[in-house]
């Protein structure tokens, strides 16, 4: 699951460097907090939040293989 | 150079078709949709061998490979796989590029990503409920893809035949509710539907002069009415 938001995230972005991931494992959730660069967090939002819909549906579906819910906040 | 064309019920199972008659791999071939098959059809492709054995240096190929559109689709093909991998997601990626003549008698070219896997729950996930899903992949595949390449690439990607299934069963509820609007004399309004969506509505409906259909509500909540026709 990290992995496919690192490779969505460091893909999105200029400033790899900044990226960082945090992970908090529950026992049937997962929360991610995502952070890039802070001129650069418009790439990972986009238009109306477009972008981060898109990266929590398909986080989505990696937790649904693991049978479990994921969280992904966006600073 | 070995070319072969195959009809079958779908691209993606007559591109296997071909594959096993050739005895090549995915990546040793050139494949052309001479027919997607959308109208009930069959679809018929034409499956050309890239580097035959038999010639030392790789000849251009066929109209896929001379194409521009060649690098995208290898671009789009590597990133989705690699986030199906991600996704823990075991499936098979056909790219096949569909030409339509263009609006200035060019050509417009589309590329769409067939995915399909055994694994029918896997599929459904990546599908979601009403494509919900399917729609955030290809968005972020699009997005993924225009940065590498610069441009906003039009990819198209289909999960084990689903937009066209979609399609049909669109159709279908569309003729249905336009034959109760008929019988009772009164409007109905479907639930809330995607662009493109509402588009094959409106299409399946627009011979019947019985009823006329329009779209009514905002953004995500824009939905259909059926009316009947004014006497």
């Amino acid at each position: 699951m990290k992995a496919l938001l690192e490779y969505i995230a460091l893909n999105l972005v200029d400033n790899h460097e900044a990226v960082q991931i945090k992970e908090r494992v529950g026992r049937f959730t997962v929360t991610y907090e995502l952070s890039v660069a802070p001129d650069e967090t418009g790439k990972v939002i986009g238009r109306s939040g477009r972008v981060a819909k898109a990266i929590r549906d398909l986080m989505g579906v990696a937790a649904a293989r693991q049978n479990k819910r994921v969280h992904v906040d966006i600073e | 150079m070995k070319s072969i064309e195959i009809s079958a019920r779908t691209v993606a199972e007559a591109v296997e078709l071909a594959l096993a008659q050739l005895g090549k791999d995915r990546d040793e071939v050139a494949i052309a949709v001479l027919d997607a098959g959308e109208s009930g059809d069959e679809a018929l492709v034409r499956v050309t061998v890239v580097d035959d054995d038999e010639e030392s240096s790789p000849a251009p190929v066929g109209t896929v490979a001379a194409s521009g559109g060649a690098e995208v689709q290898e671009i789009a093909r590597t990133i989705l796989e690699e986030l199906l991998q991600r996704m823990d997601i075991h499936a098979y990626v056909t790219p096949v590029v569909t030409r339509v003549p263009g609006q200035k008698g060019d050509v417009e070219e589309t590329i769409t990503l067939h995915v399909e896997g055994a694994d029918e729950e896997a599929m459904g996930l990546l599908i979601g409920r009403r494509g919900e899903t399917l729609r955030s992949l290809q968005f972020l595949l699009n997005l993924l893809v225009s940065r590498r390449v610069q441009k906003w690439p039009q990819i198209v990607v289909d999960v084990g035949n689903y937009r066209q299934r979609r399609q049909e069963s669109l159709e279908g509820l569309a003729r249905r509710m336009a034959e109760r609007v008929r019988q009772t004399g009164r409007p109905i309004m479907l639930e809330p539907m995607a662009a493109y969506e509402r588009r094959i509505v409106h299409l399946a409906l627009r011979e019947d002069k019985t009823i006329y259909t329009e779209s009514t509500g905002e953004g995500e909540n824009r939905k259909i009415v059926i009316y009947p026709a004014k006497q």
